[in-house]
């Protein structure tokens, strides 16, 4: 993906113009597209979307002057055009030169190893994860997860339903629990393998 | 910049799949871009996506454009192996305790027995006399369970039963936070190894109750070393805490001695059913 955009103060300023005549209205704006654009980003799957994004506002900013006004085209419409292009540029770079990964490592059937047999350093390293947990969180996502198919969506309401919360308020919070989880095991494998 | 149209998840999971036409995307990419509340069900979609991936829920041609659209980057692959190593594990060390106990048959009850040993003895006189003597067997059982009770579970009882709710004032006991069946053996997991040189007087667990478990509902808690119970207390309540219900005993350290012990939870309404819980005391 070419790069080859340097936004000097007066883009910027001529960007933050655009947006809004108030300055610091520009401001919150100019913040609020930033972050739809890295979810944009995230959401398709690309590696770096704070990068993308910032490229995709680059590439606006430099292009402030040419747009039509008396066309009433919304700003967030300028913003996504500029972003799916960046995304193209993107996808084809990245799919020339794709890390290979193995397939067999996702494939479904893999869940059918039993952690009780296995030796895996990762399945200990979660349970030590697992144990530093408060007690409620760790038996949280052991529940969220221990069904599957259609068991998983009646167990899965019984507990949002216990905590009295909506279905993605649980998921969420499952999702951020993970996220402790991940890192934790994370950093449990890389001493291990030291 | 905010969309009143709400997304679906299940239009999330084509999109995140790239399975949609293109001006159903390009409304769907605009809403993510302006519309900070569609994170919370994008990211529930994309976990969802990758569960239906490992429950095998996809069509053929979906597990192609999963693995073509959506499995492309280095952070979505990480995601899917830890939900993948997340649920082996949740599913192989669950408690299965449960489950065998619901499938065993129940035991006759007492008047089921003794109805068919008096359709064995059909003479009033046998089976009276009969009576006399099982009833006198049971009342020396029911006197004798009555009085096992230790003078440590006796004088434990009473604070187990009410006197838990105020966590602080147990700040310099130790404690030790469990969750049921999570063991694939009783080796594994240093959380949950006692040393006895880390114990005071006394010992505080924190048992985490399983959805299944949680209700408004007394719970008896015994405390098993190598097939023997060896600490048992009766009627004790639940507290809440931010993610479920848990139940919090106080136990005297002089109770535990070396080896694997299983805790085995049941509501005090449904004794088959009990929820397991495993530590070793080093």
């Amino acid at each position: 993906m070419k790069k080859d955009f340097t936004l000097t103060q007066e883009d910027f300023d001529a960007l933050l113009g655009w947006l809004s005549a108030n300055r610091e209205e520009a401001g919150v704006l100019y913040e609020k597209i930033r972050e739809g654009l890295i979810r944009f980003f995230r959401f398709r799957g690309c590696a770096d979307p704070p990068t993308l994004a910032d490229e995709t506002i680059n590439r606006v900013a430099l292009k402030v002057d040419s747009f039509d006004s008396s066309k009433n085209v919304k700003t967030i419409t300028y913003f996504y055009g500029f972003a799916s292009n960046v995304f193209l540029e993107y996808s084809r770079t990245t799919k020339k030169r794709e890390v290979s990964w193995d397939s067999e490592d996702f494939s479904p059937a893999r869940k059918l190893q039993a952690a009780d047999d296995s030796p895996d350093t990762e399945c200990d390293c979660l349970e030590d994860c697992l144990m530093k947990l408060p007690p409620d969180e760790s038996a949280l996502v052991v529940e969220y997860y221990g069904k599957d198919k259609s068991e998983k969506f009646e167990l899965r309401r019984k507990l949002a339903d216990a905590m009295n919360l909506k279905m993605p308020a649980l998921h969420t919070r499952v999702f951020r629990i993970r996220g402790v989880l991940r890192e934790c095991v994370e950093k449990c494998l890389e001493k291990n393998s030291l | 910049m905010q969309s009143k149209q709400e997304i679906n998840v299940a239009s999330l999971k084509q999109y995140l799949l790239g399975n949609l036409p293109p001006p159903e995307i390009e409304a769907i990419d605009l809403q993510i871009i302006s519309n900070e509340s569609s994170e919370e069900k994008l990211l529930w979609a994309e976990c969802e996506l990758m569960e239906d991936y490992l429950d095998e829920t996809l069509s053929p041609p979906e597990v192609e454009l999963f693995k073509e659209n959506f499995l492309v980057s280095p952070e979505r692959r990480a995601q899917l192996k830890q939900i993948s190593l997340v649920r082996n594990y949740a599913r192989n060390c669950a408690p299965k305790y449960v489950a065998e106990k619901a499938s065993e048959k129940p035991p006759e009850s007492f008047y089921e027995k003794l109805k068919f040993f008096l359709s064995l003895n059909p003479r009033p006189a046998i089976a009276a006399f009969a009576l006399v003597i099982v009833g006198l067997f049971a009342a020396a059982i029911l006197y004798n369970t009555a009085d096992s009770q230790t003078a440590a579970e006796r004088e434990y009882a009473a604070i187990n039963r009410t006197g838990l709710s105020d966590l602080a004032k147990f700040k310099d006991v130790f404690a030790l936070n469990l969750m049921s069946g999570t063991f694939r053996d009783l080796s594994g997991g240093a959380a949950n190894k006692l040393s006895p040189d880390k114990l005071g007087e006394r010992v505080l667990f924190r048992l985490a109750l399983p959805v299944a478990a949680m209700a408004a509902d007394a719970f008896k808690v015994e405390f098993v070393n190598d097939q023997e119970v060896v600490f048992t207390q009766n009627k004790l309540p639940f507290y809440n805490n931010a993610n479920g219900q848990e139940i919090r005993l106080l136990l005297p350290s002089a109770a535990l001695k070396k080896g694997a012990y299983q805790i085995k939870v049941a509501k005090e309404t449904a004794p088959e059913s009990a929820f397991v819980y495993n530590f070793v005391v080093e």
